[in-house]
């Protein structure tokens, strides 16, 4: 008798522990926009504020450079498609890509081809040419304003995901292989991954020259690299999807976004156990765009009709979304105290994490 | 005593002595062994290459990558009812589809890849991609143009023979060109190997209608030297160490660059024939003479 209840009590016990760590999810009702940009007409809510850095709100065809006091100048050409690296611009023009200094917004022409690939935060960049498969490597260089060339190199297939860090290039391929270029360390491989011969994702940052992909089917598995290509870790997933976002972030934190859940690893490069799942968030849609603060990544997540900015929390372990009346596409850091910016083509929202939540 | 330490001390010297011998003898067998494998393995390796030099009479000279020429691994087709009914069963392992305006970063904005067997399909604007695709099943496209791509063993496949729409499609040969641009007997010099000619083919190939180029339509191609059939190829794969075959964007023109070697001295008359995959054919006929120096 005495055992059946101490059974049951350790029983309420657990289910307690359960309820207690199941992750919190609410709306973010507090989290308001300091600012709000609309073309060129600005509501500002909170006047206290002040633009630290110069935004550039990056509208497709165009894009606004908005500074101090709300100043507004346009980088535009006739029928272009614009992309954001770090120091500069890119601009598509028919199929001549141009490279803009942010800073001195002088123009010159770089190369014919269909596709840019580059990453907010660094001064690497890809073009690709139309076949997919043809592709070059270029540095921005901000004080000779000019972009080098670095390499050339046509893929055996075509991607399914990349990921440009501040010294290195990442792609996985379509056949199983995975690409890495490091221009600084030399380092360039192409890697076959053994029994893996589709890639669905491949993420990494800055800090370490390891990679992880998410690769094969039935079952779908989680592999941690190394710089020469080789699997240092598996991790087998217990269910197979069509489609990942995955996401490295600086604090060694892994984002895996499945078409149904949302899951958090702990990265551990060198301990025997290297990934520690500590959260799933039941959550729908893509993400389409995140950035990360010190202990906060915020992203925007939707399935094309709702549109839903996501907040996480690692100090609290937890996690805020509010959903959007309107498109949003992009997000940009602006201060990295927590302020930054929301945007479609169309409009602009400046919000910040200290005020609000 | 001391004679017996002494001839204990002689015992063991020639003991070790012997030990030693062996030792030698064992270390001169392994030595020889080692060469005689050494050998054995070098004879094979030299068998080998000679055999493979034999083997090839026509192969690529270098590929055509640069940035004036390009090829498309991916084949844009056109449906007449943006519908289309496969002949194979396939599962759906990848998904993705364009939700932001700003995700311009990859060649397909709605792609679904299949796998069927060994094979993986990749097929663009699928209204509702099935999980699974059953032989015979009409499939519906949100768009009439859709590219579609075949990936076996990461090689790429011509899919013309996976997926015929109903297309009426045209081939011709525009021209052969001797590569150096001079005599054909130029090639003979001394810095060719094995009397060898690289040609050049130009081949030029639309679809009907006239409003959208296809670009996989020369499917097959056949070289003649003197009405002997040399060289025969499908042009089925595209492959990054291998690329015999480049794919042109739209109505461009394709070239494809073969050596024919070991021509004999005398007139000779080099035939190239395109084919596309209905079998409608065009030919070339190129006159020549061959004088060794």
């Amino acid at each position: 008798m005495v055992r059946k209840i101490l059974s049951f009590f350790l029983f309420l016990v657990l289910i307690g522990i359960f309820f207690i760590n199941i992750p919190s999810i609410k709306n973010a009702s507090d989290l308001k926009a300091i600012a709000s940009i609309e073309d060129k007409n600005v509501e500002v809510i909170d006047k206290s504020f002040q633009i630290s850095s110069t935004i550039y709100w990056n509208r497709i065809n165009k894009v606004t450079k908005i500074s101090k006091n709300y100043n507004f100048i346009d980088i535009f050409s006739e029928n272009s498609k614009f992309s954001l690296g770090k120091d500069f611009l890119l601009s598509k023009e028919e199929k001549q890509f141009f490279i803009i200094d942010k800073k001195t917004e002088s123009k010159n022409y770089l190369i014919d081809g269909e596709i840019a690939l580059t990453n907010k935060e660094s001064n690497l960049f890809a073009i690709v040419k139309k076949n997919g498969l043809e592709i070059t490597f270029y540095q921005f260089v901000p004080l000779e304003n000019r972009a080098i060339e670095l390499k050339k190199e046509v893929f055996s297939s075509f991607w399914t995901s990349y990921k440009i860090t501040k010294n290195s290039f990442y792609f996985s391929l379509m056949n199983g292989n995975c690409y890495i270029f490091n221009p600084f360390e030399s380092i360039s491989t192409e890697s076959v991954i053994k029994d893996s011969p589709f890639i669905y994702s491949i993420c990494a940052n800055s800090s370490s020259n390891n990679f992880i992909i998410i690769s094969g089917f039935g079952p779908q598995k989680l592999n941690i690299l190394n710089k020469d290509g080789n699997i240092t870790y598996e991790h087998i997933f217990d269910k197979s999807y069509t489609s990942f976002f995955t996401y490295l972030l600086d604090n060694q934190i892994l984002i895996v976004k499945n078409p149904e859940s949302l899951n958090l690893f702990h990265i551990n490069w060198n301990k025997n156990k290297k990934v520690d799942l500590f959260n799933t968030i039941s959550l729908k849609g893509e993400i389409l765009d995140i950035l990360e603060f010190y202990s906060f990544f915020v992203f925007i997540l939707s399935d094309g009709k709702d549109y839903q900015l996501g907040i996480y929390d690692f100090e609290n372990n937890r996690f805020y979304k509010k959903y959007w009346k309107e498109p949003i596409y992009q997000l940009d850091i602006i201060d990295s105290n927590g302020v930054f910016s929301v945007y479609n083509q169309d409009k602009l929202w400046i919000l910040s994490l200290n005020q609000e939540l | 005593m001391d004679s017996f330490f002494k001839s204990g001390a002689l015992i063991m010297y020639i003991s070790k002595s012997k030990c030693n011998i062996k030792i030698k003898k064992k270390f001169y067998y392994l030595s020889f062994y080692l060469l005689i494998f050494t050998i054995f393995f070098f004879i094979l390796f030299f068998v080998f290459l000679q055999q493979n030099n034999a083997a090839s009479n026509v192969f690529l000279v270098r590929d055509f990558c640069n940035v004036a020429n390009s090829f498309l691994p991916a084949s844009q087709f056109y449906l007449s009812d943006s519908k289309l009914s496969l002949d194979f069963p396939a599962q759906l392992i990848y998904n993705k589809s364009a939700i932001s305006p700003y995700q311009q970063d990859n060649i397909f904005m709605n792609l679904a890849v299949y796998k069927s067997g060994d094979k993986y399909i990749g097929l663009t604007d699928l209204l509702y991609p099935p999980e699974k695709i059953n032989p015979k099943e009409e499939i519906e496209f949100s768009n009439k143009n859709i590219s579609c791509f075949i990936i076996e063993k990461g090689v790429f496949l011509n899919p013309v023979e996976f997926i015929k729409p109903v297309l009426s499609t045209s081939v011709s040969i525009v021209n052969v060109y001797y590569l150096n641009e001079e005599e054909v007997a130029v090639a003979f010099r001394q810095n060719y190997k094995n009397n060898i000619i690289p040609i050049l083919i130009y081949t030029y190939s639309t679809y009907l209608s006239g409003r959208f180029a296809f670009t996989s339509n020369v499917y097959k191609i056949e070289i003649f030297l003197d009405d002997d059939l040399l060289y025969e190829r499908k042009l089925d794969t595209v492959s990054k160490k291998k690329i015999i075959e480049l794919l042109m964007t739209s109505s461009r023109p394709q070239f494809i660059k073969y050596i024919i070697s070991n021509v004999t001295d005398g007139d000779h008359i080099l035939k190239v024939k395109v084919y596309d995959f209905y079998n409608n054919s065009k030919e070339i006929l190129k006159k020549f003479s061959v004088k060794s120096y």
